[in-house]
């Protein structure tokens, strides 16, 4: 080998280095160009987002003072007997009945009537208007209407039950009946979404697919079961995964509806999380925060659960 | 995009309609909205009055607001009663506390435990402000340590109301209430009407789950609800409510409901559940506050409702005073609030305190005055010659002495307590509890959060 | 087949369609009705009087309708204000979200960077917080930055969103390559690209996010009870809320109040539902 041969040989490491270098500052740079276009939404995930998420972590370890200044460490202990305690054990079971009794309703329902309002009928779009009319109504809105409705004084439906021959039923003061009624407000109120997006997917299905299944003899039941649904099954995957996320929030129409009773009968863990922290008089946001973060592993828990279990069972083109 | 323009055109529209409406609407206490001159304080005062109560506040502070120009009055509205309290709480920590905050009497142990008012002591002293003429009661009630701590504003005498009609459809003098709470559950035997298939048309009252009940109960019979002398004589460590009376009273409401004599109508966060169940005909009595009297004076005037009203003291065990404790509102200036702030709220706190506008109070409301001179005025006259209902209240402030039992208790932690008192009650109520065992199961309850809650502030 | 015969048969062809339709009509009324039913109520409660309103049975028709119970209601509680309060509320967050998230979405589908993938999956959790477990924190936050009371703490919250992130993100990759090297031909910039090129192409979806962001902003009820004391601070859902604890016979003008503030979204239904459908159907549901 001469000399420019051996000068090659150590020449070779050093371009690979510089190369990778280069490679590693030019990444830099295309990571810092494109934090330009991220910052905005990552500075308001930190500080609203994750930032909460951890201090919430955090406060779990501490007791609250009687003016919900931060008290003493308590370290788990506070975890420990929250997270065992009979009540929070009870909005566990609450809040699970709730979504029982709120999601697969949705969906089902607005799978309805969305197929009902697929039809190719003249006028069909009032009725696609008022079906998704729920929209247009808010929490406070619809809670008030069905608060009006289930009055035992005054209440439409209470009047119905009475010609039913019942007497005056007070549902939403009866432990048993008042979260079915509360449920039924909220599928009432989710109604006219769950319809619009599961319409919007019914759209999406060419009529090719239809009528290349006719031709092969299919009609009806048949049709729905191995072309809808399955062309289907994207949009309710995601109705299902959206709509537990947003059962697993509800507030606003157990506050206005019920306080979260009768006797703790439409106490979900949300609403159990607003009053330790704002319904008390003495609030108690360490209490609070173990069960804001056990919700929160809790629907990871149901989002990764869907994703991994159900998933398998959509269609995707 | 024409809709959108359309959408967009809306939306302008009412904004400006918003913009311009807004000054009018809402708690117009601005007056003639003149620019402010200079050297004008303007404080916010805090309350959760609703109904003709509200109208009657608004009118007073517009009042002054337009008597003077020193002071500028802002009223805002926070939820109920609770909810006061618990805005309160949160504005704490941020420092985002009003000048003056109207209160219900309970929170008092609470609002000096925080530290966070300014006891109204140091303006007495400062001025020599004549108290003489204030019904003592009520300033005994936040005087701890013989220093006045609130400023007491305003009575509430807890009332049985009822139907006069229904009383004298089933051969009840109308009246003669029930004085106590077995001849409630007497009367209401008879009240009872059921329709064919045994359901209950009307009951005898409309009974909502409110602990208050309970501590007037106890207050009526002479009891003391937390020891230390109702927590007078030292700060409270444990509760006595669980003795006898406490025991007679849950078995009667358990009772009650049992055998259908009784309505249960909830919690009531809006207040108005007991008083609309009489007035729709199904019950023919139920328990309120004397807060409530004008509101339900005014509706009645209405003529909606087959409804001729009745008051009396609300009944409590029998053998007890017939006196079911008074229950001063109070006014409370906040440290908060700079200097100037804390004198303007004085002046304002001095001004309702008048003679003139507790007399004016009075008669939009049904709240009694702690002026006892605000009687021999005229506009507190009529009232009580308009609506005979008015005198029954007055009859029982001026008759109910000034102990601590009948004081009620001053207790730290008394909303939480009370939050456990309701559910025991909806346990034997709503549930199938046994009455006893419920109340037993509260006051281990309520001791174990006043002892948490005296340990923590001793820290 | 003779004339008359398939007469006949055409007769109950005929017949049969005509049954068909009107089965279905039939259905489709019912259930309409059953949904709309609670509306409806509302609307008749809303033009009752105060004297029809407690009536038992209760009234199906206002045959007396009470007009003025809409000037009342704007009386009693300063719902314009509420409402403007909402609308701005309303509208800031979503001009707000439709910046943040075009951005962000443009970041993940065109550039290339390290970490990509990571910062993508960060944004996706942020669906799986529920704002509850956020809202202690949150509020000490806003109560230390001195916010209360004011329109930062109902909306800077929430100006970013994830889930728009994300469907802006698989739209924006539906975007041909094409597209992009004949924009760089012409010397287009990212910035220029972004603007003038895909936000059109994205019309839909950004119209139907939008629309969604609009009404769950709108819906806000747990948040601004918290971060607003002052009556005039207060959104149109909280100020119906209050309006629960209202006198007994008021039932109508609570009614009436409720009719009011329902109106912008029930407008803005009305307009853009076929948009709301579309946009939605522009392929972002495909996973």
């Amino acid at each position: 080998m001469d000399a420019t041969d051996a000068t090659a040989n150590q020449r070779l490491p050093l371009i690979a280095v510089a190369r990778r270098q280069l490679q590693r500052l030019r990444g830099v740079n295309r990571l810092g160009f494109a934090l330009i276009f991220l910052i905005p939404s990552l500075v308001i995930f930190g500080a609203f987002v994750f930032y909460p998420l951890l201090k919430a972590v955090y406060l779990g370890f501490y007791e609250t003072d009687n003016f919900g200044n931060q008290g003493d460490f308590v370290g788990l202990d506070q975890y420990r007997t929250v997270l065992t305690s009979e009540s929070f054990r009870h909005s566990l079971w609450i809040t699970f009945l709730f979504a029982l009794y709120t999601v697969p309703p949705g969906i089902l329902l607005g799978l309805a009537l969305a197929l009902l309002a697929n039809q190719k009928l003249p006028g069909i779009s009032i009725f696609r208007l008022m079906f998704s009319s729920t929209v247009a109504t808010s929490v406070a809105v619809a809670s008030l209407m069905w608060l009006t409705l289930l009055n035992p004084n005054v209440g439409l439906l209470t009047y119905f039950l009475v010609e039913a021959g019942l007497p005056r039923l007070d549902l939403l003061n009866d432990p048993d009946w008042a979260l079915p009624a509360v449920s039924a407000t909220t599928v009432w109120m989710s109604l006219g979404l769950a319809f619009i997006v599961i319409l919007a997917g019914l759209q999406t299905i060419p009529d090719e697919l239809y009528e290349s299944a006719r031709v092969e003899g299919a009609s009806g039941w048949r049709l729905f079961w191995h072309v809808t649904l399955p062309m289907l099954s994207p949009t309710l995957f995601f109705v299902s995964v959206v709509g537990t996320i947003f059962a697993f929030q509800s507030f606003g129409q157990i506050h206005i509806l019920t306080r979260g009773g009768p006797l703790d009968a439409t106490e979900v863990i949300v609403y159990s999380i607003w009053e330790d922290a704002f319904g008390k008089g003495t609030p108690a946001y360490g209490v609070a925060s173990v069960q804001a973060v056990a919700l929160f592993v809790l629907v990871l828990g149901l989002t990764v659960f869907q994703i991994r279990f159900l998933e398998r069972r959509v269609f995707y083109q | 995009m024409k809709k959108a323009l359309i959408f967009l055109v809306l939306l302008i529209v009412a904004a400006s309609v918003a913009a311009c409406g807004g000054e009018e609407e809402g708690e117009p206490v601005d007056g003639d909205g003149a620019t402010p001159a200079a050297g004008l304080v303007e404080i916010t005062f805090w309350h959760s009055e609703v109904a003709s109560n509200l109208d009657t506040i608004q009118r007073l502070a517009r009042r002054f607001n337009s008597e003077q120009d020193e002071v500028k009055v802002k009223m805002a509205f926070q939820g109920n009663d609770e909810e006061t309290m618990l805005k309160f709480m949160a504005s704490l920590g941020s420092g985002d506390v009003p000048a003056i905050i109207y209160l219900a009497e309970v929170d008092a142990q609470r609002v000096m435990d925080s530290g966070a008012a300014t006891p109204v002591q140091d303006f007495i002293d400062r001025e020599d402000y004549d108290l003489s003429d204030f019904d003592e009661k009520s300033i005994q009630y936040y005087t701890v340590d013989g220093q006045l701590h609130g400023m007491p504003f305003a009575i509430a005498v807890p009332l049985l109301y009822y139907n006069k009609l229904d009383f004298s459809e089933v051969g009840l003098d109308p009246e003669q209430p029930p004085s106590d709470l077995e001849e409630l559950r007497e009367a209401s035997q008879k009240l009872v009407e059921r329709d064919s298939h045994g359901n209950i048309l009307r009951a005898g009252i409309a009974l909502d789950i409110d602990p208050w009940y309970f501590e007037l109960t106890l207050a009526e019979h002479g009891d003391f609800y937390v020891n230390n002398s109702n927590g007078r004589d030292g700060r409270a460590t444990e509760v006595l409510f669980d003795g006898p009376t406490g025991q007679a009273f849950f078995r009667w409401w358990h009772e009650m409901i049992e055998e259908g004599l009784a309505t249960n109508v909830g919690r009531n966060p809006g207040g108005d559940a007991a008083l609309l169940t009489m007035g729709v005909g199904r019950a023919a009595m139920s328990f309120a506050s004397s807060q409530a009297l004008r509101s339900v004076v005014d509706v009645l005037e209405r003529g909606n409702m087959d409804v001729e009203l009745g008051v009396g003291a609300q009944p409590g065990i029998s053998g007890g005073t017939g006196l079911p404790g008074v229950y001063s509102r109070g006014l409370w200036i906040l440290k908060g609030r700079p200097e100037a702030e804390q004198e303007a709220a004085w002046k304002f706190i001095k001004w309702l305190l008048e003679p003139e506008q507790q007399a004016e109070w009075y008669a939009g409301t049904g709240l009694l005055p702690v002026r006892i001179s605000a009687y021999d005025l005229p506009a507190a006259q009529s009232v009580m010659v308009e609506y005979p209902h008015f005198r029954v209240p007055v009859e029982l402030v001026l008759e109910t002495p000034s102990t601590p039992e009948s004081l009620g208790p001053l207790l730290g932690p008394i909303r939480d307590v009370r939050e456990v008192v309701a559910t025991a009650i909806e346990e034997t109520v709503v549930g199938s509890r046994d009455p006893i065992e419920a109340l037993d199961d509260a006051a281990a309850k309520a001791n174990d959060i006043i002892q948490n809650y005296n340990r923590r502030l001793g820290e | 087949m003779d004339v008359a015969t398939t007469a006949k048969r055409r007769g109950v062809e005929r017949y049969r369609r005509w049954a068909g339709y009107a089965l279905r009509y039939a259905v489709l009324i019912v259930v309409g009705g059953i949904v709309v039913f609670p509306i409806y109520m509302t609307v008749v409660n809303s033009l009752l009087s105060s004297t029809t309103i407690i009536a038992w049975p209760p009234e199906l028709f206002p045959f007396d309708p009470q007009w003025g119970n809409f000037k009342k209601a704007l009386d009693e509680v300063p719902l314009m204000r509420y409402m403007l309060n909402s609308l701005i509320m309303a509208g800031v967050i979503v001009i707000g979200q439709l910046v943040t998230s075009a951005l962000a979405a443009y970041a993940f589908a065109f550039l290339r960077f390290p970490g990509r993938t990571f910062l993508f999956i960060l944004f996706l959790s942020t669906l799986m917080v529920p704002w509850e477990v956020s809202i202690v924190p949150n509020f000490q936050t806003i109560q230390r930055l001195g916010w209360l009371d004011s329109y930062q703490a109902l909306t800077v919250p929430f100006l970013a969103t994830g889930l728009g992130t994300f469907l802006l993100r698989q739209h924006f990759l539906t975007i041909p390559q094409e597209l992009r090297d004949a924009a760089a031909i012409d010397g287009y910039g990212h910035i220029r690209f972004l603007i003038f090129v895909v936000l059109p192409l994205s019309r839909a979806i950004l119209a139907a996010l939008a629309v969604f962001g609009f009404l769950q902003a709108w819906n806000q009820y747990l948040w601004p009870l918290l971060v607003t004391n002052e009556d005039n601070m207060r959104t149109v859902q909280i100020g119906l809320a209050a309006l629960r604890g209202r006198e007994v016979d008021t039932f109508n003008i609570t009614m009436a109040a409720t009719v009011i503030s329902a109106l912008p979204i029930l407008i803005m239904l009305v307009l853009f539902q076929r948009q709301l459908v579309r946009g939605l159907t522009a392929g972002a549901l495909k996973g």
